[in-house]
């Protein structure tokens, strides 16, 4: 019971700070790189991906477990709603439906590449360095 | 105008309860499903992904706030890109190439047919 709390509190604590940076950067990328295609998110997502793959090294090497308070601070709170996969599918949408279909294939293509390739950078940098 | 204050505690409100639902998920997928292939995520990010489209094309008049809170807030802290990327990562680590695959497909896809389907639904309004 007392874990649970602990879990809770951590979950919430991460996200209280993760959901609100995405919407600060993403605000404040789309008006200086425009709007016309959704690099606010898409930068978001990348940094989040990369700060998921040190964090996944940092606590590999310290043996965090994904229960642990430190990950559900850390990674399922903080960085876990940081990232989105529900604005980036909803931008896609958007996109198609405004006629922009390659747009769109080429905003979902490159997310999901960059990002899992900024998880396994972050990954393997912290490895590198650890 | 609506102060800034107020679109953050709408946000943050949101962000919270999407993911203690996000991190609810992860601990009840493994005990149905096969704990070695990230179900849960894959789970929340489709759902959260009907669930934005669905309520904008349902509540095309709703309030600033509301909306902050529902989609910036709520389906932003229950989906997950980051969590995503280490999974496919993670079965990449181990050789699952194949699961890797699989795994980035699906969410994608799915992702991408649930928002399509969340507008089609959300717009039937009887």
């Amino acid at each position: 019971m007392a874990d649970a709390l602990v879990g809770a509190g951590a979950v919430a604590a991460g996200a209280l700070i993760g959901g609100p940076a995405r919407f600060f950067l993403s605000q404040l990328i789309a008006k200086h790189a425009g709007e016309k295609f959704p690099w606010g998110t898409l930068a978001v997502n990348i940094s989040g991906c990369f700060a998921m793959g040190v964090l996944a090294s940092y606590a590999g090497a310290h043996g965090y477990s994904a229960q642990s308070p430190f990950w559900l601070l850390f990674a399922t709170g903080g960085l876990g709603s940081y990232t989105t996969v529900s604005s980036f599918a909803f931008q896609t949408l958007a996109l198609a439906h405004d006629g922009q279909r390659r747009t769109a294939m080429r905003y979902a293509v490159l997310s999901v590449a960059l990002c899992i390739s900024a998880v396994a950078a972050g990954y393997g940098l912290a490895d590198l360095y650890a | 105008m609506i102060p800034a204050w107020k679109t953050y505690a709408a946000i943050a409100a949101g962000s919270v309860v999407g993911s203690l639902m996000r991190w609810a998920a992860d601990l009840v997928f493994p005990l149905w499903l096969d704990p070695g292939f990230p179900w849960s995520t894959l789970f929340v990010n489709v759902a959260g992904s009907f669930i934005i489209s669905y309520y904008a094309a349902r509540f095309p008049a709703a309030g600033a706030l509301a909306r902050h809170f529902v989609m910036t807030g709520l389906c932003g802290g229950f989906t997950t890109f980051s969590t995503f990327g280490l999974g496919a990562l993670n079965l990449l680590r181990i050789n699952a190439g194949g699961e890797a695959l699989a795994y980035a497909g699906l969410t994608l896809v799915g992702a991408i047919l649930a928002v399509w389907l969340g507008d089609v639904f959300g717009r039937k309004t009887d």
